[in-house]
């Protein structure tokens, strides 16, 4: 059984209300988007700025109410009361910027005692000391972290704490929105490595969002390619990163600046997102599709299997190589 | 050949609340006409200020220049007034800024912004001016250019932004271009395609560039040299085969093998420990030697001499030297 069941989820946002605040103009930032999420599975999540993976993740863990959609945990919808605080304990969230994400005013302590202390999870004060000493200790830093402030620590140990917050509940799932981004590169794979050994410590699973193709290949079993709010590409993640069904995907992945001096990109790159409150009619990638046909332009695709556990939004796809 | 810019020795110093700070030490980099340099380094490590530094763009009243010399085409521009530098700054080197949303001005039409450089430089009447500016826009790629050059920064996406900072830095056929993380804002299909625009450009124009970011792969794709830096100093520098291919430096080494192999998915990145020192506390000795895996007993007390890997490949570390006296152990 899944741990984490999404389907069929959307978010809209109202942009334009008409004199009696009904909506009059709406943007859809995720659209009609399943996605499951196994015991101790990391499943990755790429796509360019806007493409409405922030807000998935966001929805899926609700901090946004959904538009539409369910969300099961552990096969039991979330929508019950019981089952939805369950769940928002055993999901947890590490944010992209680690300089916003903590409150400069709260001491390391507090800001990791925090969720124990909503959680009623600790007797004393002399255990939770402990507890935040213990979690600091898992995310590599020394226990004296604990009295200074966050603006005393460098963006990489920010996120630490971060983290170190994170699994204060003793999470089953973590959502990472862009968790490296803001770092430098050598810290990044300091962070990375040691999400992969807490992985591994404590069973979680992330679900992993990023925009460094090279990163969400390196950190998760399957991967995910969104594109304008929808899903395009789902699989396994060297069979997305390697043999690229959808069009889009493949673009994604030629951009992609490669550290090899003798590298040269084969796949035409070329346009632009178009603004998500104008969206293109059927394929919403067809404008920039090289392969696009009159299907295209009027149909839209649905997101269907083409081969064992691989999906793809795509008219024209196949199993295996185009 | 005389080199377009020669830095030597540049040591730039910055006055703070907390004293004298040293930015930039002993750095020494030049840039050949047409040629594309690459400076990379992780963030405060100094390759902004070098950039800034060379086109004196640094607040004057902050900023000392503790020692050396910038040549530009043989003659000195440290002592150079404000005035003189204007002259040479948009006809002779330009710059690209990383932030495309902030180098703009809001309130001033697209095209009212690259007239205004065209126009200064080049002494055009109105109408000539506006045909260069259509001329530069249609250059870079733009769709639409007639309808941009009418249209506020507001009204454009970060690509094409960046598509128009690049038309007015090329506005005036600057010699040098200074491209500071041009791509830094931009997704990566846009990011792809403003490089091969600057490509492009540059091989149609001749000019040098300067291409400064953190990113390995940016770096690989556009340049022939590259120096990189760590903690304000210059560590290694070479052929871009010799950078990715024969990396002579810890830092260089420990940069590349923290890059995810898309061929190798399940081994394990080995990174660099440790973060980069602050710039007030900059240990003794090598600067790296903190987060070195290979660090020794010399590392902590004297800077690392200067080694050359082949010719071109240079790199500053003592690593050579200790494996030259253990070949002269009996």
């Amino acid at each position: 059984m899944n741990l984490i069941e999404a389907k069929h989820i959307s978010k809209q946002f109202v942009v334009q209300r008409d004199w009696l605040g009904r909506p009059k103009k709406t943007l859809t930032a995720v659209d009609d988007l399943s996605l499951t999420i196994g015991q101790g599975e990391t499943v990755g999540l790429v796509g360019e700025s806007g493409c409405g993976k922030s807000t998935f993740a966001r929805t899926l863990l609700g901090l946004y109410a959904k538009t539409g959609g369910s969300i099961t945990y552990k096969g039991r919808d979330i929508a019950d009361r019981a089952v939805g605080r369950d769940y928002r304990r055993h999901v947890q969230m590490i944010f992209q910027d680690p300089y916003a994400s903590l409150d400069p005013r709260m001491t390391v302590e507090d800001i990791i005692s925090e969720p124990l202390r909503n959680y009623h999870l600790c007797q004393d004060d002399s255990q939770r000391r402990q507890r935040v000493a213990s979690l600091l200790e898992q995310v590599d830093m020394r226990p004296e972290a604990a009295q200074r402030y966050p603006h005393e620590f460098s963006g990489g140990q920010r996120q630490r704490i971060g983290i170190a917050r994170a699994l204060a509940v003793d999470p089953e799932c973590v959502f990472c929105d862009e968790p490296i981004s803001a770092l430098d590169v050598s810290v990044q794979v300091q962070i990375v490595n040691m999400m992969q050994r807490l992985q591994q410590e404590r069973g979680l699973s992330y679900l992993f969002i990023a925009h460094d193709l090279a990163m969400v290949h390196h950190m998760s079993r399957r991967m995910g390619v969104m594109y304008l709010g929808r899903l395009v590409e789902l699989g396994p993640g060297d069979a997305v990163f390697h043999d690229p069904l959808h069009p889009y995907t493949q673009m994604l992945i030629a951009s992609v600046p490669r550290p090899d001096p003798h590298y040269r990109r084969r796949t035409i790159v070329c346009g632009e997102v178009p603004s998500p409150l104008d969206l293109p009619k059927g394929c919403v990638f067809h404008p920039r599709c090289p392969y696009a046909d009159e299907v295209c332009r009027i149909d839209v695709p649905h997101f269907r299997q083409v081969a064992d556990d691989r999906f793809v939004a795509c008219h024209h796809a196949r199993g295996g190589r185009r | 050949m005389q080199a377009l810019l020669d830095v030597r020795h540049l040591t730039i110093s910055f006055h703070t609340y907390r004293g004298l700070l040293e930015a930039v030490h002993d750095v020494s980099l030049t840039v050949n006409p047409g040629e594309t340099v690459g400076i990379v380094g992780e963030s405060g490590c100094g390759k902004s200020v070098t950039s800034q530094a060379a086109m004196k763009l640094l607040p004057a009243e902050a900023t000392e220049y503790t020692g050396g010399q910038i040549l530009w085409d043989g003659r000195d521009v440290i002592p150079l007034s404000e005035t003189q530098m204007n002259r040479l700054r948009g006809r002779d080197m330009a710059m690209i800024f990383q932030d495309p949303m902030t180098s703009l001005n809001p309130v001033l039409t697209i095209g009212n912004q690259l007239c205004e450089g065209i126009a200064l430089h080049q002494h055009l009447g109105r109408k000539a001016c506006e045909a260069k500016a259509l001329e530069l826009l249609r250059a870079v790629g733009l769709t639409s250019p007639e309808k941009r050059l009418h249209q506020y920064p507001h009204e454009l996406s970060g690509g094409m932004r960046q598509r128009c900072l690049i038309a007015m830095a090329l506005s005036c056929s600057p010699r040098l271009l200074f491209a500071d993380e041009p791509t830094t804002a931009l997704d990566v299909t846009t990011e792809a395609q403003v490089l091969d625009v600057l490509k492009r450009l540059q091989a149609e124009l001749g000019m040098a560039v300067v291409l400064i970011s953190h990113n390995l792969g940016v770096i690989a794709q556009m340049c022939r040299r590259i120096y990189v830096m760590y903690a304000g100093a210059i560590v290694e520098e070479g052929t871009a085969d010799d950078i990715f291919y024969r990396p002579a430096h810890p830092y260089t080494q420990g940069l590349l093998a923290s890059l995810p192999d898309p061929a190798q998915k399940d081994k394990a990145l080995t990174g660099i420990p440790g973060q980069a020192p602050d710039l007030f506390h900059m240990p003794e000795g090598c600067r790296f030697y903190p987060r070195c895996p290979q660090a020794m007993k010399a590392c902590m007390t004297a800077a690392p001499p200067r080694e050359e890997a082949g010719p071109g490949h240079h790199y500053t570390c003592w690593l050579a030297q200790a494996a030259a006296a253990k070949e002269a152990l009996p």
